[in-house]
């Protein structure tokens, strides 16, 4: 079991996919929803939830780990006369870490820029939120890595950043919302295309979400050429 | 969470101990006489930082005979968020024995409409803290840049300082704290004496005498006591001291229930 790596979200294993949906199809034929649901962390995603996010995933989704896979009665097929099934061999799916069980995906999600703030000499703070926009309830760990893009697309300043077992677990009803003040920081080259606007990598995998440009945003001031251009955020439930 | 400073200025001040070269102020000391000591906490940025509200607050205090400690986190324009986010501010409030906290937003922030959503969650989570470990938590009221806040739509001061002030009056409300109405008492000021500058020429950090006009409201609405005929001017004339300490006064005392002071 292990949590994935920023390197490991860049890339996006096929297999992997077509094996979690798979299973995730499995699963529900088995009937093991309230399996997952009392997993440790609370409110769990269910798990069409789960699968749905590989339409924007940007990583490997694997299951959860505390879901083995047992096959229903109705899964054990009466062989007839004219078919003999041969058991394929089923790939064991990598566990998905206990950190992101439960967690909204990326398809579950919206992303709003509600505003810029920001003038000569200062930070530049983009304010946004997400919203759940599924009909499930879903958790939110942790603050999700932020990211601000200029008008062509470019990734002026990544976050990084990963989710630790502290972090607060924030429980998404459908239609609620959590908050995150962005806060770019230092930043020394030349004034990027507007219009500008953030992402948001929600963590292990589970999707990546680009707001809307929302007017023009202020530059973040050059404090020192010799620091880093930095960009965090934190999320918090009103 | 990166952590930055504005011109590589970071405060973090317990009592005399000044990193932003503030002057010395009385401290709580150990003896018989710690207990009845006021110890406040700013958790604050530039705004409270710069001219080093909380040593101009802990020497007018002293003038009057009261002894207190003043404490300080505050870099360049942070927030809230960043502040409820940080291990060195959770460290600080329980790092003594606070009799407030004193929580201020960025400044701009509090004049967008959607402030309050964003306002909230650290405020509460900061408010937490602070009662967990003793303290009165106390919103800092700040004051609108001078030429409003365009792109909140805001065009001018007093509208942009409205917009401040139900910000914070609504999350006072909710979270059930109290204000110090610098910001408030700021547009008093503004209006009654408008010879007097407030904000620097940047139209947004205080001169002296915003400074000390915010230190005269913080006494008043910490120590429910009025500033006027303090000694201590802080670098203000005398006149303008016995003006700031007025409105300071009326603007707190008048109506304490409106900033939860009663």
């Amino acid at each position: 079991m292990s949590i994935l790596t920023t390197a490991d979200r860049g890339r996006l294993d096929v297999r992997a996919l077509r094996t979690f949906r798979g299973i995730a199809f499995g699963l529900s034929l088995a009937g093991v929803l309230a399996a997952c649901s009392a997993t440790a962390t609370p409110a769990a995603t269910p798990l069409s939830s789960v699968a749905g996010a590989t339409a924007t995933a940007s990583a490997t989704p694997t299951p959860a780990a505390s879901v083995a896979p047992t096959p229903a009665a109705t899964d054990t097929a009466t062989p007839s006369a004219t078919a003999t099934p041969t058991p394929k061999p089923t790939p064991k799916p990598t566990p998905l870490p206990p950190l992101a069980i439960g967690l909204c995906t990326g398809s579950q999600l919206k992303l709003t820029l509600d505003y810029w703030i920001g003038s000569s000499g200062t930070d530049t703070y983009a304010h946004v939120h997400l919203t759940n926009v599924s009909s499930a309830s879903c958790n939110m760990r942790g603050s999700p890595r932020s990211q601000i893009i200029s008008g062509s697309g470019a990734i002026l300043v990544d976050g990084g950043g990963e989710i630790k077992t502290g972090d607060p677990v924030y429980t998404l009803a459908p239609d609620g919302s959590v908050y995150d003040t962005i806060v770019w920081h230092n930043w020394c080259k030349s004034a990027p295309k507007q219009k500008l606007t953030v992402a948001v990598y929600i963590p292990f995998g589970l999707g990546r979400l680009k707001a809307k440009a929302n007017g023009n945003a202020p530059i973040a001031y050059c404090f020192s050429a010799s620091s880093k251009t930095t960009v965090n955020g934190q999320a918090w439930m009103p | 969470m990166v952590r930055h400073t504005l011109g590589g200025l970071v405060c973090v001040i317990l009592a005399f101990v000044s990193g932003c070269g503030g002057a010395a102020a009385p401290t709580c000391g150990s003896g018989p006489g710690a207990a009845a000591c006021t110890r406040v906490l700013f958790l604050g940025n530039s705004y409270t930082f710069v001219n080093d509200l909380p040593s101009v607050f802990a020497q007018l205090a002293h003038s009057a005979g009261r002894s207190v400690e003043v404490g300080m986190v505050a870099n360049g324009g942070e927030t809230l968020s960043q502040h409820a986010a940080s291990a060195e501010d959770s460290a600080k409030i329980v790092s003594a024995p606070w009799s407030y906290v004193v929580l201020q937003e960025q400044s701009d922030t509090p004049a967008y409409s959607s402030a309050n959503s964003y306002m909230y969650g650290p405020a509460q989570t900061l408010a937490r803290q602070a009662a967990k470990a003793g303290a009165m938590p106390m919103l800092f009221m700040t004051w609108a840049h001078k030429d409003g806040e365009p792109s909140a739509g805001l065009g001018t001061y007093e509208a942009a300082q409205g917009r401040i002030e139900a910000t914070y009056l609504e999350l006072a409300g909710q979270l059930r704290l109290p204000i110090a109405p610098v910001g408030d008492a700021w547009l008093h000021v503004h209006a009654d004496h408008p010879e007097m500058s407030l904000w620097q020429d940047d139209g947004s950090h205080p001169t002296s005498l915003g400074t000390y006009l915010a230190a005269c409201v913080f006494y008043a609405a910490i120590f429910r006591a009025s500033p006027d005929g303090l000694a201590f001017h802080g670098g203000v004339s005398d006149a303008d001291a016995r003006i700031l300490q007025s409105e300071a006064r009326g603007r707190v005392l008048d109506m304490p229930s409106q900033w939860g002071l009663n």
